[in-house]
C-alpha cells in the first residue's frame, strides 16, 4: 500500500475517497465553502483545493489528482495538495471508500 | 481574511432564519418577532416548498425555523419533511409547549432535523417571569419527551442579566437532558427594545461571559457574543456581523430582511412573492449596501480587527444610526487592562 511520503501524512495514494455525506459543498467567489454539519463548522477552500477535491471526488486517487495538479513546481504543489487532503480526511471532510 | 471574503457576501446565506409563522400560543416578554396571532397572509404550503426549492438550488447549508411557535402551523411536518427530502438541515426553535408524543415520534423519524427548546432561567421563576406563566413546566416536559426519542437537542437561553446568574445552573441542566446549551444575546428588537435597558447583561458579566464562554466551548452561541472577542482570543465563530453577508431573515409573509433583529423598514430586502428569493439575495440594495458597509466609529480602534463593531441591530436600535459601535463594547476599560 503506498502512502505520502510527508510527515504525519496518512492519505493513501492509491485509495480512492468520497465527500463524507456529512459535509456539503459549495462553489464561491474565493474558491468553496464545505460545512459539515454535525458539528456545524465551516471550512474556507482555496481553488486549488477545490480542483483537487473535485477530481478526487470524480473517483481519481490523490495519486492521479497530484499527477494532473498544476501551477507550483511539481514537488511544492504536490505536497501542498497531500497536506490538504490529508487535513480534509482527518477532519472528516473525505471518507475512504 | 475571512472577513474580508464574507463581508463582501457569499452566493448563498450558510443558513438564514425563517419565520414561518407570527402565531404563538406564549407572549414572551423580550419576542424578537412580537407575535401572538397568525397572520392572515403567511406563506402557505405550496410557497413554502417552492422557496425549499430555492434553498436547495443555492445550496443554502441549514435554515432555523422560528416564529412564532412553529408547531403552531398545522403543516408544519410537510414543511419538515419537504426540507429534509431535499438535503437542508431544519433546525426548529420551539417553546416546547405544543409537543406530543406523537409529534415528537414524526421529529424523530426525519434526520437533520434538530430542535432547540427556549429556556430563559432554571426555575420557574425565573423563566416564567419572561416567558409566562406555566412555561416553565411545559418546557421541561417537553425537554425529557424529546430526549427519550433521542432526538438532537439544544436548550436555549437568551441572557439576561437575570438568567446570567445561573450559567453553569443552565449548563448542567442541558446535560440532564443531554442537549446542548445554546446561549442568545438579547438584542434590543421587537418587544426587546422595550426590555433593554432592564434586562441586558451588565459589562461585568458580558466580561465574565466571556472567560466562561472560552472555558465551555462546547457550549454554542450562534456566534452571538463575537463583540466580547474584543476581550482577547476570538471565540469560535465568524467573528463578524453576517447580515446580509452570510444570513437573512425571511417573515412568515415572505419579506426577506437582513437578519431576523433587524426587521425594520431599513433592512427591507424584497419579498419572496414578487421577486425569487436568489435574486433578492444577490441584488437587493440593501444587501449590496451592507456588503460594503463598515462601522465608521470603530475604524480607529486597535481592535476593530477582534469584534469588526459588533452587532449592527444592537447598535441601531440602542443609538438610533448605523455608524457605531456595539452598545455593549468592551473595548475602552479592556484597552485599559492590556496596556496596565
Ligand atoms: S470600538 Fe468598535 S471595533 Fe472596537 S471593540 Fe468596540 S465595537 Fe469593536
Ligand atoms: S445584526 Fe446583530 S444579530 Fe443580526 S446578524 Fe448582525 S450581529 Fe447578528
Amino acid at each position: 500500500m503506498q502512502a505520502a511520503w510527508q510527515a504525519g501524512v496518512i492519505v493513501q495514494l492509491d485509495h480512492r475517497y468520497r465527500l463524507s455525506p456529512k459535509v456539503k459543498l459549495r462553489r464561491e467567489r474565493f474558491g468553496a465553502l464545505l460545512y459539515e454539519w454535525e458539528r456545524g463548522h465551516l471550512y474556507f477552500l482555496s481553488p486549488p483545493l477545490v480542483a483537487a477535491l473535485s477530481e478526487l471526488i470524480q473517483g481519481k486517487t490523490p495519486g492521479e489528482v497530484l499527477e494532473t495538479s498544476s501551477g507550483e513546481s511539481a514537488l511544492n504543489g504536490s505536497s501542498k495538495v497531500v497536506k490538504a487532503l490529508e487535513k480534509l480526511e482527518r477532519i472528516g471532510v473525505i471518507d475512504e471508500l | 481574511m475571512n472577513y474580508e471574503l464574507l463581508r463582501q457576501g457569499l452566493e448563498a446565506p450558510i443558513c438564514l432564519t425563517w419565520e414561518i409563522t407570527y402565531g404563538c400560543n406564549l407572549h414572551c416578554t423580550h419576542c424578537l418577532s412580537s407575535s401572538g396571532k397568525r397572520a392572515d397572509n403567511e406563506l402557505s404550503l405550496e410557497e413554502s416548498k417552492h422557496l425549499l426549492d430555492e434553498f436547495a438550488e443555492m445550496q443554502v447549508f441549514y435554515i432555523n425555523i422560528g416564529g412564532g411557535e412553529p408547531f403552531i402551523r398545522p403543516d408544519f411536518f410537510n414543511i419538515a419533511e419537504y426540507s429534509v427530502q431535499k438535503g437542508i438541515g431544519f433546525h426548529v426553535s420551539t417553546n416546547g409547549t405544543l409537543l406530543s408524543e406523537k409529534s415528537v415520534r414524526r421529529i424523530a423519524a426525519l434526520p437533520g432535523l434538530r430542535v432547540q427548546v427556549s429556556l430563559d432561567g432554571v426555575d420557574e421563576a425565573t423563566n416564567d417571569a419572561i416567558r409566562g406563566r406555566g412555561s416553565y413546566r411545559k418546557a421541561m416536559q417537553a425537554l425529557a419527551l424529546l430526549q427519550r426519542h433521542s432526538i438532537d437537542l439544544s436548550i436555549n437561553c437568551v441572557l439576561t442579566r437575570f438568567s446570567f446568574l445561573q450559567l453553569d445552573a443552565l449548563y448542567e441542566l442541558a446535560r440532564t437532558y443531554g442537549a446542548r446549551l445554546r446561549l442568545s444575546r438579547l438584542r434590543p428588537s421587537g418587544r426587546g427594545k422595550e426590555r433593554w435597558d432592564l434586562l441586558h447583561p451588565t459589562r461585568e458579566q458580558n466580561v465574565h461571559l466571556y472567560y466562561w464562554l472560552r472555558e465551555h466551548p462546547e457550549v454554542v452561541t450562534g456566534d452571538s457574543f463575537f463583540f466580547l472577542s474584543a476581550l482577547g482570543p476570538q471565540l469560535d465563530g465568524l467573528g463578524m456581523c453576517g447580515a446580509g453577508r452570510v444570513t437573512c431573515c425571511i417573515t412568515p409573509t415572505g419579506d426577506v430582511y437582513a437578519c431576523p433583529f433587524l426587521l425594520s423598514p431599513q433592512f427591507w430586502a424584497g419579498n419572496v412573492r414578487e421577486q425569487p428569493f436568489s435574486v433578492i439575495w444577490r441584488d437587493s440594495p440593501v444587501f449590496q449596501q451592507l456588503r460594503q458597509y463598515e462601522v465608521e466609529a470603530c475604524q480607529s480602534c486597535l481592535l476593530f480587527h477582534s469584534c469588526h463593531g459588533g452587532c449592527i441591530a444592537a447598535s441601531f436600535y440602542v443609538t438610533g444610526a448605523l455608524g457605531n459601535p456595539d452598545p455593549e463594547c468592551v473595548a475602552i476599560t479592556s484597552l485599559n487592562e492590556r496596556t496596565a
